[in-house]
């Protein structure tokens, strides 16, 4: 596709896509304004995750990590010192946690995404030197590891009670521009060199290495990329649901995301994109599974159902139709 | 001295039920070259079978224990059955393996959190064991309950058992010939299937016992109690050389010390117990991937 | 190939919108006449479901005589369980708000989950009654946030003065550091603890879901306090006090409310659970109102047991909810406005715990008493009783 045609496609969407969202914004109720905002935040992690795990192949176990990294980060900027010292009830801050604060929450955002990837950067050069299965083992580790220094560190983190009162900068019309926008930068880099790369390296790890390709340097490149998003993401969560805690960062994150992911088709944008409505989607509406008030078919809605029907789910898909949806390709290649 | 001899009888203890889990990891790995992300639910399973058992059907605590082994170890070979071998006939990736792994660990844990709220009103339970296992030994000013006796000896035992029938019997060599060279064994007519069955079958059985026996110890159980422990048991199975058994007993001990005598000395990093394994495995993985029993999965197995 | 390429490529589409369409439409509801909803949001399961069952029963007692308002409108219970988990507390609560748009909130129980939804209150305007989660900051800076029970404040000082009271001067406080309940004792307990002339030997800190307290006891040990104050939940509370005595520390243990589960403490820690004491809100004994004589008569008729202090706050907290809606209803102005406003002004309401009336102020009830209890035999005993 030609460059003029790219771009005024790009804008087109663009357009549609902001009317879209401010027709949504003025007719629906608060509630389902809510539910859509968390999928648009879930779709920039699915999208993101999707390029390290899909893309470029590498079994990682990593966005709870990075997502409470970029949350934390942003619930510690956005604060004024004044709200600190009120927020962090275990310990007080230290003074320059105390003091650090960055009004513009586009600004807090972009650097939450920074960070991440700065640990990402550190991060890579001693796990990629394991492969496999051992990666993913490393990796939820490191989630681990990110939780216990949270939760043990309070004069940085409010340890395990957290951090309230975040601002709600993270409106539905902003989750969703933001969400266009990794989009189309996640799409720009599966779409080029790198990105062919990386399905190079998925695709046969050893083959690209013979042919010249510096896998390290890709697997990286994609590692921290991931991490940018997720990151900012991170921030996105924070804001949005105003108070953040250790707990809220465990593995049952990273595992709804791999459902997604694996749903959509591991290396489809659009597959994580649909994907992330329906998972989503389906979780709020597989939600009368749990209320006891529901009946279908003479059996009663049960607490706790609506989870083991989810991993049911991923099972079935895994044995039955592991390439997901989408497969690896985009919706508008399916024709091949 | 009392104090620290105190503490190394509780770590033995910890170190064990470690053990035991480790085991089934370990063999797991050493046939199938999977980790099974589900096995350290079986050790929840075993414990909540048997409360169940004991609240639901009112059976004798040992009774409740036996059907429990027996039940998990059924749920193993099923896992097996169901999930993993129509992925590896149909030469699956790794990758899907894993995630199907995770699927059946997560599962089984809203499986049993379901159980639970339903049968019983709420998901974290106050286990019962027969009080006696509580019952305290003092010997020159050391003090130490029944079951931190019986532990460490059980796990040798078992320890034993496990070795005995993979060096001294048929199936035990047909498992170690499995983990040195899948296809050349099925070429050779030998029913691979049935051998990989046995080993989920008697890794879950030995994950059960160590959840039985980590239950009696700390008797709060939760459906999401195997996410960690297992996690901490296969960290456990690499420090001490993933595919060899003897290893996954001796970095089960490793483990069980490092987490009790280091807060034990230093109270203020008791809030990283939990991280340890972690810090050991990833320590190991950079320096001696192969762990301390060292074994090179090229030449020797278990 | 082509053909079924494609219809899952439409199937696929189609899925995902009907869903995004399916959500959007369920937002709009129609409400049934002469009808009006009250939401109750209630940790139903999960590690405290004990606590939530238990109110959610008080609730149930009330309602059953006090669900119709003078001109006839029919009050509906909305329940919903929030599972102690925080997303789905936040969800449940902007659920009952936006989709079932009830006129008030029961809940939710707990400071952690309570100060979670405060901003949505605000935001919604809904009157929020929370029943019981004494942290302070569960209704601070507030105005559609209202608690009908003591506060930290009150709970923390009356176990400080009752621990130098029975000569109690030296303590090694053990708490959660993951519940905002916990943290919230151990401050003001340490506060009064110290004005009135006690001595803290070190404050030790647990995490929700720990199990092994091995390393905590053994510094217990060292420092040989008398008494440990354990402003921590049952869960834990009950192995803490179980490997307390296993290592043979003797000292008494007092805790906060959140140890009033006397069965699951008696079921982790045998016969280790005798002696523990705990501040509480209410005792089935010492009935301080009328109402609360009928409400534990109709209770043990209906359930065969006496009613906690949950079932006695939660049963409470409808009082006030209903009592509001009798009077904005008599005033033709059933909306969440009036209802709110009329809670915040509560005086002197008769309730089960005791007669209520809220400072409009702070949203925190005024001269609620507290009792202290003691686990003896797997019961609650009634040791005294605590007026401010």
């Amino acid at each position: 596709m030609s460059a003029k045609k790219y771009f005024s496609l790009i804008a087109l969407i663009t357009v549609l896509y902001v009317a879209f969202l401010f027709l949504t914004n003025a007719s629906l109720d608060f509630y389902t304004i809510t539910v859509l905002s968390n999928i648009y935040i879930f779709v920039i992690l699915a999208v993101s995750y999707n390029l390290i795990n899909g893309v470029t192949g590498q079994f990682s176990l990593e966005p709870n990590g990075f997502v409470a990294i970029g949350a934390y980060v942003t619930a510690l900027l956005i604060l004024t010192p004044g709200e600190k010292l009120d927020a962090f009830t275990l310990a007080k801050p230290l003074d320059f946690i105390a003091a650090i604060h960055i009004g513009n929450p586009y600004l807090v955002l972009v650097i939450s995404g920074v960070v991440s990837s700065l640990v990402a950067l550190t991060l890579a050069f001693p796990v990629f030197r394991v492969r496999g299965d051992y990666l993913a083992i490393v990796t939820l580790g490191f989630g681990l590891i990110i939780r216990f220094i949270l939760i043990n560190n309070p004069q940085i983190s409010n340890g395990s009670s957290g951090i309230s009162g975040i601002d709600d900068f993270a409106n539905y019309i902003m989750v969703g521009v933001v969400a266009l926008i990794t989009v189309i930068l996640v799409y720009n880099i599966v779409y080029s060199k790198f990105g062919r790369a990386m399905k190079a390296v998925r695709d046969d790890e050893d083959a690209a290495l013979a042919m010249g390709v510096d896998t390290m340097k890709i697997k990286t490149l994609a590692f921290v990329s991931s991490a940018f998003f997720e990151g900012m993401a991170g921030g996105l969560l924070a804001s949005s649901i105003g108070s953040i805690s250790p707990d809220q960062f465990s593995f049952m994150l990273t595992f709804q995301l791999l459902v997604i992911i694996v749903l959509g088709g591991l290396g489809s944008i659009s597959g994580s994109i649909i994907a992330t409505f329906l998972v989503m989607g389906g979780m709020e509406i597989l939600r009368v599974l749990d209320d006891r008030n529901f009946e279908f078919l003479g059996l009663h809605g049960v607490p706790g159902l609506r989870m083991v029907v989810f991993s049911v789910l991923l099972i079935v898909i895994m044995i039955f139709a592991r390439r997901g949806l989408l497969g690896d390709k985009e919706i508008w290649e399916l024709k091949k | 001295m009392e104090f620290f001899i105190q503490q190394l009888i509780n770590a033995f203890s910890l170190g064990s039920m470690y053990a035991l889990i480790a085991i089934g990891y370990t063999m797991v790995y050493g046939v199938l070259r999977l980790i099974n992300f589900a096995h350290g639910d079986f050790m929840m399973v075993g414990a909540f079978l048997v409360y169940l058992f004991i609240a639901l059907l009112n059976l004798n605590f040992f009774v409740a224990v036996g059907f429990s082994i027996v039940l998990t170890a059924l749920i193993g070979v099923l896992s097996y059955k169901v999930a993993y071998k129509p992925l590896l006939d149909k030469d699956a990736p790794k990758i899907s393996l894993l995630i199907t792994a995770i699927g059946i660990s997560f599962f089984l844990e809203s499986l049993f959190n379901l159980l639970s709220n339903q049968l019983v009103g709420e998901n974290t339970l106050a286990f019962m064991a027969p009080s006696f296992f509580s019952n305290r030994i003092e010997i020159g000013g050391v003090g130490f309950s029944v079951l931190n006796a019986i532990v460490p000896v059980l796990t040798l035992l078992i320890l034993g058992g496990v070795l005995f029938i993979l060096y001294k019997t048929k199936i035990g060599i047909a498992i170690r010939a499995l983990a040195f060279d899948i296809s050349t064994v099925k070429l050779m007519g030998i029913d691979s299937n049935k051998i990989i069955a046995f080993v989920f079958a008697l890794g879950a059985s030995l994950a059960a016992v160590g959840g039985i026996l980590y239950a009696i110890a700390y008797p709060s159980i939760s459906p999401y109690m195997g996410l960690m422990i297992g996690l901490k048991a296969f960290a456990a199975a690499v420090v001490g050389g993933i595919g060899s058994v003897t290893g996954a007993v001796i970095g089960g001990f490793i483990l069980g010390i490092v987490e009790i005598l280091i807060p034990g000395f230093f109270p203020s990093l008791g809030g990283y117990k939990d991280a340890f394994a972690f810090i050991l495995l990833i320590f190991v993985l950079l320096f001696k991937p192969t762990g301390i029993m060292g074994i090179d999965f090229e030449k020797k197995r278990f | 190939m082509e053909k079924g390429v494609w219809m899952r490529k439409f199937v696929s589409i189609v899925a995902a919108a009907s869903l995004v369409a399916f959500i959007a439409g369920c937002g709009k509801k129609e409400e049934k006449q002469k009808e009006i909803k009250v939401g109750i949001l209630q940790p139903l399961t999960g590690p405290i479901a004990n606590f939530g069952q238990k109110t959610l029963d008080g609730i149930k007692v009330v309602y059953d005589k006090y669900n119709t308002l003078p001109d006839g409108t029919k009050i509906k219970l909305v329940e919903v369980d929030n599972q102690f988990d925080k997303v789905q507390n936040v969800n449940g609560y902007q659920r009952l708000v936006s989709k079932e748009s009830v006129i008030a909130v029961e809940g939710p129980l707990a400071s952690s989950m309570a100060k979670a939804v405060k901003r949505f209150a605000e935001k919604s305007k809904t009157p929020t009654v929370v029943q019981i989660a004494t942290n302070p900051d569960v209704t601070k800076n507030t105005k559609y946030m209202t608690r009908a029970c003591f506060t930290d404040d009150f709970q923390g000082k009356v176990g400080a003065v009752y621990a130098i009271k029975n000569g109690y001067k030296k303590a090694v406080i053990l708490f959660d550091a993951a519940q905002d309940y916990s943290t919230g004792l151990k401050k003001e307990f340490e506060k009064e603890y110290k004005k009135d002339g006690g001595k803290i030997l070190a404050v030790l800190h647990i995490n929700t879901g720990d199990k092994d307290f091995n390393a905590q006891i053994a510094q217990i040990k060292k420092l040989n306090p008398d008494i440990i104050y354990a402003p921590i939940y049952a869960p834990e509370g009950g192995l803490f006090v179980k490997q307390l005595r296993e290592n043979g520390v003797k000292a008494p243990v007092l805790g906060g409310d959140g140890l009033a589960d006397v069965s699951q403490m008696t079921k982790l820690a045998g016969k280790a659970a005798n002696g523990v004491m705990f501040t509480d809100h209410f005792d089935a004994k010492k009935p301080p109102t009328n109402l609360s004589k009928e409400f534990i008569k109709e209770f043990e008729n209906k359930y065969h047991r006496a009613p906690s202090a949950f079932a006695a706050t939660g049963a409470d907290g409808y009082i006030l909810i209903y009592n509001a809606l009798k009077t904005c209803d008599k005033k033709h102005d059933l909306t969440k406005e009036c209802v709110n406003y009329e809670i915040r002004h509560a005086k002197n309401v008769e309730a089960v715990t005791g007669n209520l009336t809220i400072d409009p102020k702070t949203g925190n009830p005024i001269n609620k008493p507290a009792v202290i209890k003691k686990i003896e035999g797997e019961k609650a005993v009634f040791v005294e009783l605590v007026q401010p």
